[in-house]
This record gives structure tokens, sequence and C-alpha cells, in this order.
């Protein structure tokens, strides 16, 4: 068991180093490999080796270099997301989107696009999605409430719910939109990691840090969950404000990566899915894990998608989608045979 | 240009030393000077634009367009860049590009500022959606290009059909401009649409009095009572026809009555408006006004 856990974690690392390289190499631009390489080296420690042009440096530096971060750290939040969800579910098919987040962040983004344009600048949308994500959230969890605590069934029920309600929402106001908005809508709803800056990616590693640390302190208590409510709540765990706590983190997970890269699907279902798969349910070597596959994958997806249609792009949402959606099929199929 | 260091060889048979330093002008010259010989590298990134490059005559210098352009038929193929709101720096750089023309949309912020770094020239039209504003985006293009005189040849030429059109204008008629793509929806133009400005080329009145394009239905529309119908679909053959079968009710607005229910190539409108929107105008009014009670169907 330590000895498979340690040997996944071994070959997650070399692939993210593996896939980084590749992402700073490969692109719609013909650079040389090598002085694409220690072009990053001159910059980190202020050396002089590279020898590309001004306009080459910009390619590497600029374009690659943020959007191959943006990826670990979004990719990292979505699937360590993922794996509490399903944990807290107990349901291996919840994703992050179950509590509402993700339909909210998109009402809150359509209403940024439809309603009132550029009013903070490029901040606009992706801070009415954290906002329309983190209050849909509160909602579902608000109407999951009763005397006896939270139940995890009307949970999922009132997100499923909430997640109908806005995607009315976000067809009545597209019905209104004009046809720019429209198609701006639909693209920011395939996510795309273009718009990495400094701020953004300083925003998602913060975050990303923050809930690697939290999760992890709180790895041994859904452990217990896992047994059960009434069993965890018998080890001693408050269990109560274990499942406040980690809705509350995980909205403010999704939020930010909702907001920093638009919708990414698929990434938090199907990747703690794979790693339980490999290394079993337990959540200290669950989380990490899910978090560096989750960084792997979506460093391949938007490595893909830069290079499949060049010189345009393919948005990074639909490679995900598009590389997650058999898989999850696959593993399906594999269950049913369990089943029977 | 290719005969220039030819010239100078010829020159250098005087002295030795003069060849020597001629050697040394012509070769720190010749990369300068083949470059700004070179033909411009254009990228349109909106169809409004790709269409008047072609109109200007610049169709030979394009190397890519977006997806919404559309080339004539049997030009050949070019590379696609994208949507206009969502290029690719790296994408467009791996094109090597002179200049990048687009509209006021273009974007990301991130994607201009790269480019603009690895200084690419940037010029931006604000879509037509008026006859000045195509008159205005000749002439910056035409400019920015060094080719001002295409640009004033080809604004005498769109002038001509301008007064043209004010000559066999509708002044007075209600017109609907109706967006075919699905028969059984009748999507309007309103204010600020493609298809108000074509009804302003023609000097009529909308009959709608919302902005952008609403799906309304058949009831509302023949309670606006157009007296011209235009229908901008893909098929112009089968346009009227078609709508007219998925919304019988029609027919009983005053312009199938007096058969004022014609048909545009939707092409042409696709962003603002264009030179060829403008030719289409013109057929359309000349249908209307010489013969008023004729299903008017579209020679394409």
């Amino acid at each position: 068991m330590q000895r498979s856990v340690s040997l996944c974690a071994l070959a997650l690392a070399s692939l993210l180093i593996v896939c980084a390289l590749l992402s700073l190499v490969l692109g719609a631009m013909n650079l040389p490999v090598y002085d694409s390489l220690l072009i990053v080296v001159d910059k980190l420690f202020g050396a002089n080796l590279s020898q590309l042009e001004d306009y080459q440096q910009i390619v590497v530096l600029e374009l690659r270099l943020p959007r191959l971060l943006l990826a670990v750290f979004v990719g990292a939040i979505l699937a360590q997301c993922g794996a509490v969800v399903q944990g807290l579910f107990r349901n291996p098919l919840a994703d992050p989107g179950i509590i509402g987040v993700s339909s909210g962040a998109a009402v809150g983004a359509i209403v940024a696009i439809v309603v009132f344009p550029a009013v903070w600048g490029s901040w606009t949308i992706p801070t009415m999605a954290f906002v329309g994500g983190l209050l849909t959230t509160l909602l579902v969890y608000g109407l999951a409430q009763s005397k006896s605590g939270t139940s995890v069934l009307i949970l999922l029920l009132a997100g499923v719910a909430i997640s109908a309600f806005a995607g009315a929402a976000i067809g009545f106001l597209s019905y209104f939109a004009d046809d720019a908005s429209l198609r701006e809508l639909n693209v920011w709803q395939m996510g795309s990691l273009t718009g990495a800056n400094d701020a953004n990616l300083w925003l998602a590693f913060t975050t990303m840090v923050l809930l690697m640390i939290a999760f992890q302190r709180r790895a041994q208590a859904l452990n217990a969950l896992l047994l059960g409510e009434p069993e965890a709540r018998h080890l001693g765990i408050d269990v109560e404000q274990l499942k406040l706590q980690m809705i509350i983190l995980t909205a403010v997970g999704v939020g930010v990566a909702v907001s920093c890269s638009g919708i990414i699907g698929f990434v938090g279902l199907v990747v703690p899915h794979l790693v339980r798969l490999a290394t079993g349910p337990n959540h200290h070597f669950l989380l990490p894990l899910s978090a560096l596959l989750g960084a792997v994958l979506l460093m391949c997806s938007d490595l893909l998608a830069r290079l499949v249609v060049q010189p345009a792009e393919l948005p990074v949402g639909l490679v995900t989608v598009l590389l997650g959606a058999p898989f999850f099929l696959i593993l399906l199929i594999q269950q049913r045979k369990n089943w029977s | 240009m290719i005969r220039l260091p030819f010239l100078f060889f010829a020159r250098t048979k005087i002295t030795l030393s003069a060849f020597a330093w001629l050697k040394v002008i012509v070769l720190m010259l010749a990369p300068v000077a083949l470059y700004a010989d070179e033909r411009p590298r254009l990228i349109s990134t909106d169809a409004g634009v790709t269409e008047l490059i072609f109109a200007l005559g610049f169709e030979d210098d394009l190397i890519a367009i977006d997806v919404t352009s559309q080339l004539p038929e049997g030009f050949p193929a070019l590379p696609s860049i994208g949507y206009h709101r969502t290029l690719s720096a790296e994408g467009l750089m791996s094109l090597n590009p002179s200049v990048v023309i687009g509209s006021e949309h273009i974007g990301p912020p991130s994607v201009v500022s790269a480019l603009t770094q690895a200084e690419v020239k940037f010029v931006q039209l604000r879509s037509a959606k008026s006859s000045d504003q195509l008159r205005d985006n000749v002439l910056t293009l035409a400019d920015a290009l060094d080719q001002k005189e295409k640009g004033l040849r080809l604004l005498t030429t769109v002038d001509a059909k301008l007064a043209e059109l004010d000559r066999t204008n509708l002044a007075g008629e209600r017109i609907a401009f109706l967006l075919s793509m699905d028969d059984s929806k009748l999507r309007l133009a309103g204010e600020g649409t493609s298809g108000q400005s074509f009804i302003e080329l023609m000097k009529a009145q909308n009959v709608a009095d919302f902005k952008n394009y609403r799906n309304i239905s058949a009831e509302s529309l023949f309670e606006m009572q157009p007296s011209v119908i235009i229908v901008a679909g893909s098929d112009v053959e089968s346009a009227v026809q078609s709508l007219l079968d998925a919304n019988p009710v029609l027919t009983h607005t005053p312009a199938v009555k007096q058969k004022r229910i014609i048909a545009v190539n939707g092409a042409t409108l696709v962003a603002g408006l264009s030179v060829s929107a403008i030719n289409e105008a013109i057929r359309l009014t000349q249908a209307l006004s010489n013969s008023p009670a004729l299903v008017v169907q579209a020679n394409n």
C-alpha cells in the first residue's frame, strides 16, 4: 500500500515535470528547444544563457509559462475539491459542480457580460463569477439545513434543483443578450487559460497552497466520514462543523478556479476517481495525489488545446471533457462488471 | 532590388578597395532593403475586415482569417486563427504577420499587448453600422497599408452607389428584417443590428423598436403590420417560401398581400455594412420600386 503510493507519487511528479517541459517547448511557433528552456533559467537566476530574440522570449515567458503555471494551480485546486466533495457525499459520481458552484458562477458571469459589461474592467467577469458561485453554494447549503443537521441527500437534490434554476436564468439572460455577448458567454463556459497574468497566478497559487494545508489537516476526519456520519460522530468528529468547512473551502477553491479560467469540467470528477482506483480511498494520499494528477491532466489538455487547431486554439474545457468523458465511461463499464 | 548587387559589382571593377567597401555596404543594405520591399502579411480577424480587404484589392497579401470570415469561391483556403475575442498570441505570431486588422472587439487584451511587444502593427476598425462608418473604414485601412489612392478609388465607387440608393429610396416603408436560421422562429432585427443598418441604407423605417435581434411570435409580427419583409438566409432561393410555409399567418400582413417580401443574401451582412451589402440594397430597392406587386427572387 505504502509502496504503491510512493510509486504513484513518483510517477506523477515526473510526469508533471515532463509535461511542464513539453509545454514550454511546444507551441504554434517553432522555437529552438534548448534556448526556450534556458530563457526560463535566465529569468529565474538572472543569467544570460539563452539566445532567443526578444519576441521569442515573449512567447516563452509571457505566453507559455504563465499558462502552464495557471494550469498546474487550477488543475490541482479542482481535483482536490473534487476529492473532498466525493468524500463528503460518499458518492464517487459527485463533482464540485454538484453544490452549485459552477452554475452559480456561470450566472454571475453572464450577468457581468450582459447586464454591466466592463464596470471593473477585465475583473468584472471573474469577480461576478466568484460571488455568484459562493452565493449559490451558501443557498444550497442553507436549504439543506434542518434541526437534525445538514442532510447530504437534500444538499445533493438542492444542488441539482438550483443548477437547473441557474440554467433557466442563463437562458433568460441570453435571450436578451446581443450576439457578441452570447458568443463571449459561450467561450467563457468552455474555459480557457489564456487570461493568465501575475494577479490571477498569485491568487490561484495562494488558494492552492491554503487549500492543500486545510484539506490535509482534515484528511483524518474525511477518512472517518467514509464510515458514515454516525460512526464519524462516535469517533469524536464534529461532523456538522466539518461539512460546513468543507463546503465553504470547496466553494472558495472552485470559485477562484472558475474566475481564473472559466468553467473547466471533468477534472474534479475524473481525477480523484482515478487516484482512488490506484491507491485506495485514504484521504492522506488521495488529496495530494489528486492535486498532482489534476495538474498533469489540465496541463496536457492545455497543451493539446494549443496544438490541435493552430494557429487558432481550442477552449481547454472542451479538451478536458473530450479526454475525460470517454475515460469516465470506461470506468463505469468496469464498475458495472464488478456489480454483476 | 535584385539587380542592385550586380550594379555595384560592375562599378567595383574600377578599384579593389572600392569593391571591398561596396561589398560591405551592399551586405549591410541588402537585408534592410529586401525587408522594406516585402509585401505586407495581413491577418484579418473579422468578417467585415476580410470583405473590405477584398473590396480594396489587398487579398493577395492576406495570410490568415478568422472563423467568421468568408472567402469567395475559388479563392485558395487560408489558415483560420479562431474567434476574434479569444485569439492565440502564439498562433498569430507563428504566422509572422506584419499587420493584424480587426474590429474594436479584438482580444483578449493580453494577446494584443504581447503582439504589440513583438512589433506587430494593429489596425482596429469599428464595425460598420452606417455608411459613414464604412467610408471611414475604407480610408483608415487604405491609409494604414500606405495605399491611399486605392482607398479613394473604392470610395468613389461606394459614393456613386450610395447616391444611387438615395434616388431609389424606400422612404415611408415599414420594413421587418427577419434572420432566417430556423423557419419556425421569427428572429427580428432591432436597433443596433446589421439588419437595422441595412434598412437605414434604403432610407426606410424598421418596424422593431427593441435592441438587438429577438425571437418574436408570428402574432406580434402581424401586429407590427410591416409593408415590406426582408428575409436574410443562407439559402436565398427558398427562404421566402419556407418562411411563409412555416408561418401562414404572415400571408395576411400588408407586405405579403402586396407580395413585397424579399430574400437577401445573409452573408453580405454578417459583420455590419459592406460594399456587397450596398449592392444588395440597390438590387432590392430597384426590384421593389420597379415592380411593387411581385415576389422578388434573389439572384444571389
